[in-house]
């Protein structure tokens, strides 16, 4: 497995180094860094071979963390857990940064114990590793925190202690998801997918049982069948409201999987603030926030007129923030003269790029941009690979069209009820790679 | 860097640590510690603070251990004599009745790496494979895999074999997922752990109460078992069918390796589990982290040599986005000449097209090959799309298609006549040696087509 875990700064300093088999020699730590941090062209692949040792490495901001094994291991899973160990580091100190790193070095040398024995991961589970490896080290407990710490880390439900209290159980449901879409010139979707996370925190007492609905389509057509001779006060069924076909979808540890796979209802203990509940992905019946209509005219050899409009297409009564819409410019721009009724359109020659900001858009509106750019004649018969309009934007809707239906919490033992709960559901719905080609 | 400082800065801590008024007030003891890890993090050979850490060893700060821990886990090897002081602290805290204590404990001991120790450290390993607390069975397993590993040549003993196979069916998964681990390192010669029927059957039962990385590993031992009937081997593969679609990339890759192993005799079954997987493939094709995502290319560039139509109607999913990093595009490249056929081949060229004039010279390159390739098969649109490219007048545009041109010429002759007329005129462009080789071997084949190449024969010579 892992043979070894190192991280580096941006100059190549190694910052923390961990050898977890005898066959990495300290020598792995320099080839690492001569061959690939240093190396004189661009980064080749996230896997590097050298010498019979695979190198995997991954970057955050201006940190590289490596992990070296001379065996034959599952690339996908290494990855992950490269991923997992910057997640539990933030989840620690925040950003991932070498002022951080060197400060908490101790910490790090702790996690690297707990997470990865031998090379082989082990228990990482935020919430669990809080519990014992604090920063400010553990005083000597009493005999009940032990057992409670032991029994959190090897027990049945190990994500959500006992005998936790609020004064007020609240329950935040976030539905965030990221819309990708590369549209043809003429307008033709050519791939579009929405990926998606509901964030569920829970300030809730007790061991409460909660069950989630939402508008699957699969449910909706059981439902459907099923009500078939029902009244229409079964809420319209699978014919009136909208439902969503899920391509694929995992949960977390804490759902009943079978539960999901014989009635495909979700039904789960949920862990002790802030997790992650399910991720999905659906490429169907997807609603595009933004339609980008763009209409480039070249005049003569010296200028370019580019019309580009922006139509939104969503309810009306709701609003679209932080818009962005990046227009790129040939190479060889002299000057650009914009005309935006709406928000501000700057042209920034460092990018190549026009960016025009909105702050706020409402649905079913149009909004135009029309630019003049001024070329440098230059003999290069070279065409202008036109690069596609990119868009940014953040909507309050959900893309994919999933909505909450339900989220009910059951808790026997305690005196609250579901009615006690307070609940607030968000949809945030973010551009992800949202390209118009032109 | 202190590396110039360094002796001085291990004088000024060892006076430190022997200092009894530090050493009375835990908080600056704990510091000075700290102090030192810091310092041989940085390079500096601090091994002379030895004697002074293995007496910081006995203390009830859990932290300040596990410092001193680390410090000498790294330089055991250097002093083999003094280890010894260690462990007596080391045995004592394997009895304490903290749980975390004793696991951490029992990790360090065998962490010390020295074999003169083995016989110290195997009384405790034992105890601790039977101990109430899951925590400290999970380190024990793994504390048997390393002792082993220091004494490769030794035989493990019988018992502490048959012990770790009881320990399969431990209520913990993790002690389980680590008896595997642990039996595969210790009995490598004869092939790993033995599965056979029960023990694949109580695996198989308890898949879902892994994490990921457990059920990774129990998906990788369960290859080496071969199930008896059809019916048992159905029955297999309908339960693991959920984690084809898992949306973590390790373990539908693992399900998707053992599907395929399983069912290598049954061709049929064998495709239909590639169908099944190929929506959560494509699905990690699309994911948000590179470096997943070249991880699934490679996956898919493999399947696709041994069941090609796989992949067909989805070619589209494999355009490249414009800022992604030059490795991903370059394997998307390599799928999407894979996955030509007559339907697509005209939306497939106009694509390969954009990507010839890619910013990275290297991508480029990639898809004027690329083009090449398909240009085997559909000869004339090929040529016409190269030639069209030629008029960028690049540099390393033209070298790359003078190169393609070549190989295609190599292959398929008859396209002979078309290469000839499209190469007038272009030599003044080449500059590197691999376009103008390749030039050079062009007009030989074809000089006496045209009499203008004679001249411009002679004239690449001066």
């Amino acid at each position: 497995m892992i043979g070894g875990l190192f991280i580096y700064n941006h100059k190549g300093e190694v910052l923390i180094s961990r050898v977890y088999r005898d066959d990495i020699g300290r020598n792995a730590v320099d080839a690492f860094r001569v061959n690939v941090i240093h190396a004189r062209q661009q980064v080749r692949s996230p896997v590097t071979n050298i010498a019979r040792t695979s190198f995997f490495h991954v970057k955050r901001s201006n940190i590289w963390l490596a992990a070296v094994t001379k065996q034959n291991v599952n690339a996908a899973m290494v990855f992950e857990f490269l991923y997992k160990m910057c997640d539990v580091m933030t989840a620690y100190f925040g950003k991932i940064s070498e002022e951080n790193i060197k400060n908490n070095f101790v910490l790090i040398y702790e996690l690297l114990d707990e997470i990865l024995d031998f090379g082989y991961p082990q228990n990482s589970e935020t919430g669990a590793l809080k519990t014992f490896i604090t920063q400010t080290g553990i005083k000597s407990q009493s005999k009940e925190e032990q057992s409670q710490i032991t029994s959190q880390v090897t027990g049945q439900i190990g994500w959500r202690r006992e005998g936790i209290k609020y004064r007020r159980n609240e329950l935040f449901l976030d539905v965030l998801e990221s819309v990708n879409l590369l549209m043809s010139p003429q307008g033709q979707v050519l791939s579009a997918h929405v990926s998606g996370r509901v964030v569920m925190k829970s300030y809730l007492s007790g061991m409460p049982e909660c069950k989630f609905g939402m508008n699957d389509k699969i449910v909706i057509d059981k439902q459907g069948k099923g009500g078939a001779s029902d009244e229409a006060g079964k809420s319209g069924g699978g014919g009136g409201k909208q439902s969503i076909a899920i391509d694929d979808c995992t949960f977390h540890q804490c759902v009943r999987l079978s539960k999901f796979d014989a009635e495909r209802s979700i039904s789960f203990i949920p862990p002790d603030g802030e997790c992650e509940l399910m991720r999905y992905r659906t490429t169907k019946d997807i609603i595009l926030p933004f339609r980008v209509i763009p209409l480039v005219r070249e005049v003569g050899r010296t200028k370019l007129e580019v019309k580009v409009v922006i139509k939104s297409n969503f309810k009306p009564s709701l609003l679209a923030q932080k818009i962005e819409v990046r227009i790129p410019t040939p190479l060889n721009t002299s000057g650009v003269q914009v005309i935006c009724m709406k928000g501000k359109a700057k042209y920034k020659a460092s990018e190549n790029a026009i960016v025009w900001k909105i702050k706020r858009m409402a649905g079913m509106k149009e909004s135009q941009i029309s630019a003049e750019i001024e070329l440098l004649p230059t003999n290069d018969k070279k065409k202008w690979a036109r690069p596609p309009i990119s868009m940014n934007f953040e909507v309050p809707f959900a893309p994919s069209g999933l909505k909450v239906r339900y989220l009910k919490v059951f808790e026997p033992k305690l005196n609250y009820s579901d009615h006690d709960v307070i609940k607030w559901v968000r949809y945030i719905g973010r551009s992800g790679i949202y390209e118009t080609r032109c | 860097m202190p590396y110039l400082g360094g002796d001085e800065v291990v004088r000024e801590l060892r006076r430190a640590l022997v200092n009894p008024h530090i050493q009375s007030d835990h908080l600056r003891y704990r510091n000075i510690i700290k102090r030192v890890i810091r310092v041989m993090s940085q390079g500096v050979d601090v091994s002379g603070l030895f004697s002074e850490m293995v007496k910081a060893c006995a203390t009830v700060d859990i932290v300040q251990k596990k410092l001193v821990y680390v410090f000498l886990c790294s330089y055991a090897c250097v002093n083999p004599e003094l280890s010894l002081l260690v462990i007596n602290t080391l045995t004592k805290d394997c009895c304490d009745s903290n749980p975390m204590v004793r696991s951490l404990a029992l990790r360090n001991m065998c962490n010390l790496r020295l074999p003169g120790l083995c016989e110290y450290v195997e009384q405790p390993l034992m105890v601790g494979l039977k101990d109430k607390v899951a925590c400290v069975r999970r380190v024990a397993v793994l504390g048997w895999a390393k002792i082993h590993a220091l004494r490769p040549n030794t035989e493990m003993d019988a018992a502490v074999v048959n012990e770790l196979y009881g320990l399969l069916r431990d209520p913990d998964p993790v002690v389980m997922v680590n008896c595997l681990r642990a039996l595969d390192e210790i009995l490598q010669e004869e092939g790993g752990v033995a599965i056979n029927k029960p023990v694949a059957h109580h695996l198989l039962n308890r898949l879902k109460e892994c994490d990921v990385w457990g059920q990774s590993e129990v998906l990788a031992v369960l290859q080496r078992y071969q199930p008896r009937s059809e019916d048992e081997l159905f029955n297999i593969l309908s339960l693991l069918d959920p984690a084809l679609h898992s949306h973590h990339a390790p373990i539908m890759a693992a399900t998707l390796r053992l599907f395929l192993s399983l069912c290598s005799t049954m061709p049929a079954v064998c495709l239909s589990a590639l169908e099944r997987a190929r929506a959560s493939l494509l699905a990690s094709t699309g994911s948000s982290s590179r470096e997943l995502r070249y991880a699934a290319l490679c996956h898919v560039q493999l399947l696709l040599r041994s069941e090609p139509g796989l992949m067909g109607d989805h070619y589209k999913r494999f355009f490249c986005g414009y800022a992604e990093p030059p490795y991903i595009k370059q394997s998307k490249i390599q799928v999407l000449v894979e996955l030509v056929n007559d339907d697509n081949v005209l939306i497939i060229l106009d694509e390969l097209k954009g990507y010839c004039t890619d910013v990275n010279t290297e991508t480029s390159q990639a898809a004027i090959n690329a083009l090449g390739f398909i240009g085997r098969s559909y000869g004339d649109r090929c040529l016409d799309i190269l030639t069209g490219l030629l008029e960028l007048k690049q540099e390393h545009i033209t070298s790359a298609v003078i190169q393609t041109l070549r190989d295609l010429v190599w292959v398929s002759p008859q396209c002979g006549d078309a290469v000839c007329s499209a190469l007038e005129g272009w030599e003044d462009q080449l500059q590197d040696t691999q376009g103008r080789g390749a030039l050079l071997w062009l007009l030989g084949i074809y000089g006496d087509r045209s009499e203008c190449f004679c001249l411009d024969l002679l004239r690449l010579r001066t």
